[in-house]
């Protein structure tokens, strides 16, 4: 038998183990445009085979918006603002459906991809990150519904909408962070599945959707607002009724624990991945 | 004469916890499981909790080698591939691999129904890691091989069983990596498409490219490869040139086991799945030695999944060498007989005695449809035909014949 030689450094090596801190960043980046076939897909795919199609994107914010209204509309709190109160929730609920949306796409995104995940490889982490992305095409359209409600009842469109493109990547990261985190563990422990519709129920009611801000004490209000969501709510709020101050108060802790929220993260993911595999 | 590098393996072994392969972990058995033994972590483990699914495996494949792996149910074959496929991860050692890698483990993987033709050979091809552009391509090609050109705008979960497949494995042909890994997917597909996969993949193994390539189908490795490993247990058993070791898997490789049972995590026909098949004596049961002067019985029992037409049970005996001795499909007694509604059959086949040499036999199994072939199993069980009392006579083939006697009209004896 011949005897071989490398004449060139290894493309790939494989070990059992790899570092703490390598994320694989690079190699997602590597492997962009399989995300982006993903995202096409699950676009495609969508609404198909549904009567209302695309429409089902704004009906459940504005269904949500309309018993809002007519059911905790009293509850709002009188004073302070004089936005509609269509206006002030539907604000609210455009980051929010998204974010649900994202939320549970990206917690079931590993386990429902498994037959492909056992087969083929590709960084993991293509999966999470891909799912946050189609309900952009829902973020846009129930935007569009906003600005007829506000044209409606008569919101004046300020220079502060400007800002609604941070609150979409703020709400879509938001919603990977805590992707990365329930996916993994969805594939080792199904109990995720039954926990996710759940947890977000918890988070519609505790975000400062059908709550008004004011009416959390000023001590509590930092760890309130370690909720990345709480952050997003009130900047979109801002916004799109053009009053108030900007919610630093609100922002920079959910900027802080979405920071950690997205490193801690990455770490748990990679770790998981592999025992994922073997598990799925 | 020294050759460039392709893929090193070595002292690569796979661990899997005892149980670890179940479908999933239930969060609460977990919790209660640590409370119950709160300091028994993963180094206290006893070794016996753990399975080694292949270990000390060292090998090196030089550039335009096409290897072919061999071995049992269980040897190991596909862990080995799927630790080169970045796959899972090996519990030690390491691999390195030297070019850009291509693997084939499953044909079809990520087609989505609702997406056209067109649109999956895009996203499967993406999987597969092919860029856009690559695709653009070759897509002409693609869909030229698949022959169904006419189809690529209709959805793929209107398309029959064989569309797919042959969509699929065209997409995968057109893979342009310098190292390919390939698992079982010959399988698929009705004949004359698998005969022009087969010559796909000489073209790629003739193209100077690197291939391993996991394998039942022992005619296909010989064929293809110019080296084999064979697996047992975990480890290389034999590593050399094809003919050699297939020779000696066939030889060795088949212990007394008269009985197949379906593995489990095999896949299996969606339709057809043969269960098990045995060589049995009189009274039904398991049993490798047949007197040379009795009948070969070889009982296949099957289960239709779903109602099928034009099914066809064929099973095929050769000898050690690889030489197919016969072939016999349920049709020979019950002509037209290929329709079966769901439920669970069984057949006997009787290969007459005397007929075949004493030596070992090795049986395979097919299910197929004009179209589609749902199971195919090669050398399942052997079984030993032995010389017994009677004596041998010389020949390939040992029948007693009817001899006649005719009336002697026309000829007188000489005078």
């Amino acid at each position: 038998m011949s005897e071989a030689v490398a004449v060139r450094e290894p493309e790939d090596v494989i070990t059992p183990r790899r570092g703490w801190f390598d994320l694989g960043l690079k190699e997602l980046w590597r492997t962009r445009e399989l995300a982006y076939f993903f995202m096409w897909r699950d676009v495609k795919v969508r609404y198909k085979q549904t009567v209302i199609g695309a429409g089902w994107a704004v009906i459940s914010p504005i269904v949500l918006m309309v018993v809002f209204t007519l059911v905790f509309g009293k509850l709002r709190g009188s004073g302070a603002t004089t936005v509609p109160t269509p206006v002030w929730y539907f604000s609210a609920l455009l980051p929010w459906s998204y974010f649900s949306g994202s939320l549970q796409a990206a917690s079931s995104s590993i386990v429902s991809a498994q037959q492909v995940v056992q087969k083929i490889y590709f960084p993991r982490l293509i999966l999470p990150l891909e799912s946050v992305f189609p309900g952009i095409v829902d973020f846009i359209m129930s935007f569009l519904v906003l600005a007829v409600l506000m044209t409606v009842y008569h919101v004046p469109f300020t220079s502060r909408l400007a800002i609604i493109p941070v609150v979409l990547i703020f709400t879509g990261l938001t919603a990977f962070a805590a992707g990365l985190w329930l996916s993994a563990t969805n594939a080792l422990y199904r109990d995720i599945r039954e926990a996710t519709p759940f947890l977000i129920q918890i988070l519609l009611f505790t975000s400062p959707i059908l709550l008004a801000p004011r009416k959390i004490p000023p001590s509590f209000r930092p760890y309130y607002a370690l909720n990345p969501i709480a952050g997003v709510i009130e900047m979109s709020r801002w916004a799109v009724t053009g009053v108030g101050k900007f919610p630093t108060g609100f922002v920079l802790p959910g900027i802080a624990s979405l920071v950690v929220m997205i490193f801690t993260g990455l770490i748990y993911f990679r770790r998981i991945e592999d025992l994922i595999i073997d598990v799925v | 004469m020294s050759s460039e590098l392709a893929i090193r393996v070595l002292d690569m072994g796979k661990r899997y916890r005892l149980g670890e392969r179940q479908p999933y972990r239930r969060l609460g058995e977990s919790i209660f499981n640590a409370l119950r033994r709160p300091f028994k972590t993963g180094g206290e483990r006893t070794e016996n909790e753990f399975l080694w699914a292949i270990r000390n495996i060292t090998f090196d494949v030089t550039r335009g080698e096409v290897l072919g792996v061999i071995g049992e149910n269980g040897a190991g074959k596909t862990t080995l591939l799927r630790i080169l496929a970045h796959i899972t991860h090996p519990t030690e050692g390491r691999a390195e691999i030297y070019g850009k890698v291509g693997s084939l483990l499953e044909v079809g993987t990520g087609f989505h129904p609702e997406l056209n033709g067109r649109e999956n050979v895009y996203l499967n091809g993406a999987i597969l890691g092919m860029s856009r552009s690559e695709i653009t391509k070759k897509y002409d090609e693609i869909v030229d091989f698949a022959q169904i050109d006419s189809f690529m705008e209709t959805p793929v979960k209107h398309y029959s069983t064989g569309m797919r497949v042959r969509l699929a494995f065209s997409v995968a042909a057109h893979l342009d990596p310098e190292i390919l890994f390939i698992d079982e997917v010959l399988s698929v597909g009705d004949a004359s498409f698998q005969a022009r996969c087969l010559k796909k993949m000489e073209e790629v193994a003739g193209a100077g490219r690197t291939v391993l390539f996991v394998s039942h189908n022992l005619g296909a490795v010989n064929g293809l490869c110019s080296r084999c490993i064979w697996m047992e247990h975990g480890k290389v058993r034999m590593d050399g040139d094809p003919q050699t070791v297939i020779e000696s898997y066939l030889s060795t490789g088949f212990s007394s086991e008269a009985r197949w049972r379906h593995p489990d995590d095999a896949t299996c026909g969606q339709q057809v799945r043969i269960s098990t098949v045995e060589v049995i004596d009189e009274d039904g049961s398991p049993d490798v030695n047949v007197q040379y002067d009795q009948p070969v019985r070889i009982r296949v029992r099957w289960d239709a999944r779903q109602h099928v037409e034009d099914l066809q049970v064929i099973l095929r005996i050769t000898d050690t060498a690889g030489t197919t001795i016969l072939s016999t499909s349920d049709q020979d007694s019950n002509p037209g007989s290929g329709s079966w509604d769901v439920g669970c059959y069984s057949y006997v086949c009787e290969v007459p005695g005397p007929l075949l040499r004493p030596g070992r036999y090795l049986v395979s199994v097919y299910a197929t449809s004009r179209r589609i072939v749902h199971e195919e199993h090669t050398f399942v069980v052997a079984f030993d035909v032995i010389p017994g009392v009677a004596r041998v006579r010389p020949g390939v083939i040992v029948p007693r014949l009817r001899w006649t006697l005719q009336p002697s009209a026309e000829r007188t004896l000489s005078q």
